[in-house]
């Protein structure tokens, strides 16, 4: 049955992305009470664990609340557009090499593209639709205002972020992720890509739109900005398209910088999905510490900073490495 | 992309004609050709398309109602391509995608445009940068 691992694993696949903002809700609001000295959720379930499966089957059974708006198919387009390309992309993601199990070969990941770097940037691009459309068919001011900005600031942030990858592109010189992931065996590229590391998590957080770059949500200026107009499950896919993206944003940083499934310390031992899986959390943890610290930037501040200091910085690594790489004795 | 009366509904026709036109280059086993249609065309000149589109504003095409004869012809329509695309697809052969295609695509790609049609690539970068150039400085307004 060759084709059964193809319908099994995208299966898989979709239904741990939909149980991971779930998880990462819960543990976000555990880890940054912990950072603010609160104890948290505790009340519904041991630990408070089931609070945000309580949280989702209470957005499910609201009311769905519709505006008068004329454009009713991009009104429910918008949603599913917002989540759908992540879902996507999260195909083309190796969670780790060959498994041997006695005589079946297991691959953890479902499409092994040549081009999947760039696959991979030309689905999420589709992302900011969702919001763009979800901002102006609401038919309010508020929200066309919050989607317009929202998609000016994810706009901005994908130069950054697709260019702090091109050093990692040129030292690999593949663009297949798994050849990227194989070239780091002895080295992380996190070594050698200081600068591409470090514009890459700072765009990945205005990408996400999380804090301190979580001006999409401006509750104060904008009644929340794009989803304004949205209640019940069709809000929902919204904060849950925010969160599969910090999850596949952080599985890219994984695979791009941190050495993918490669242990460390030389902990063979240890699978390599469960170091890939480490790594991610690690990377996922920063995202709650940096919203814990920091306080949220001004909108001018950001664009700013993003054309002016990280799509300069992103341009000097990636002329930086291809002169390094060209010169005889490195 | 021609049967909406609204512009952003339009658009977004556009926009599903160039998934379609990616979906025909993979078919065509040009997935690097494909991808690009998507990042480029899908991601970013649509965006601004759509941008462009919701700033004219064009209030005139508000309140267009379909009627009942047309919903059932687009249902009609719309069943009818998807009983042909499955008929289609349930005679194909299960392949993965990915297994049977040239692995060294990008890398030929690059290097003929970095290498054969390099005079060319370099002259559309000015030509591209000049455009750019000349729109902001014809928006620019003039301050004496």
């Amino acid at each position: 049955m060759p084709a059964l691992p193809a319908i099994v694993k995208p299966l898989i696949l979709m239904n741990l992305l939909l149980l991971v903002p779930l998880v990462l809700v819960y543990l976000e609001r555990k880890v940054i009470a912990r950072m603010q000295d609160r104890i948290g959720p505790n009340r519904v379930g041991p630990l408070g664990m089931l609070q945000t499966v309580a949280d989702a089957l209470k957005l499910f059974f609201k009311e769905d609340f519709q505006p008068k708006t004329p454009y009713k198919m991009v009104y429910w387009l918008a949603p599913a557009l917002a989540v759908v390309p992540l879902f996507v992309a999260a195909a083309a993601i190796p969670f780790g090499t060959l498994w041997h199990m006695g005589s079946f070969e297991i691959k953890p990941y479902i499409a092994d593209l040549n081009v999947g770097v760039l696959f991979i940037f030309a689905i999420t691009s589709i992302e900011v639709y969702g919001v763009t459309l979800a901002g102006w068919s609401g038919a309010s001011k508020y929200s066309l205002l919050g989607g317009l900005r929202t998609s000016a600031q994810m706009i901005s942030y994908e130069i950054a972020l697709g260019l702090s990858v091109v050093g990692v592109i040129i030292l690999s010189g593949s663009l297949r992720m798994l050849d990227i992931v194989a070239a780091q065996e002895h080295l992380w590229y996190v070594v050698l890509q200081p600068i591409g590391f470090v514009v890459y998590s700072i765009a990945a957080i205005a990408e996400t739109n999380r804090l301190p770059f979580d001006l999409p949500e401006a509750e104060t200026e904008l009644v929340a900005g794009f989803n304004t107009e949205y209640s019940s499950m069709k809000f929902g896919l919204f904060p849950m398209g925010e969160y599969v993206n910090m999850f596949l944003v952080s599985c890219l940083a994984t695979v791009f910088f941190l050495g993918g499934w490669h242990p460390l310390f030389g902990l063979t031992m240890i699978p390599g999905v469960l170091w890939f899986m480490l790594k991610v959390s690690f990377f996922i943890f920063m995202y709650y510490w940096l919203r814990a610290t920091l306080p949220r930037y001004r909108y001018d501040q950001l664009i700013r900073f993003g054309w002016l200091v990280l799509f300069p910085l992103a341009l000097f690594n990636v002329l930086w490495t291809a002169v390094m790489v060209n010169i005889p004795w490195s | 992309m021609i049967l909406f009366k609204n512009p952003v509904h339009s658009a977004l026709g556009l926009l599903l004609t160039f998934f379609a036109m990616a979906g025909i280059y993979v078919l065509l086993e040009a997935p690097v050709v494909a991808v690009f249609q998507v990042a480029v065309y899908a991601g970013a000149i649509m965006v601004l398309f759509l941008f462009v589109v919701m700033f004219l504003n064009l209030h005139d095409e508000y309140g267009f109602e379909a009627t009942e004869l047309k919903r059932i012809a687009w249902v009609v329509l719309g069943a009818g391509l998807g009983l042909a695309a499955a008929l289609w697809c349930l005679s194909l052969q299960p392949t993965v995608f990915g297994e049977t295609l040239p692995q060294d695509q990008a890398q030929r790609l690059g290097e003929a445009l970095l290498g054969r049609h390099m005079m060319a690539f370099e002259l559309i970068s000015f030509l591209l940068l000049g455009a750019a150039v000349g729109a902001v400085a014809l928006n620019r307004k003039r301050s004496n």
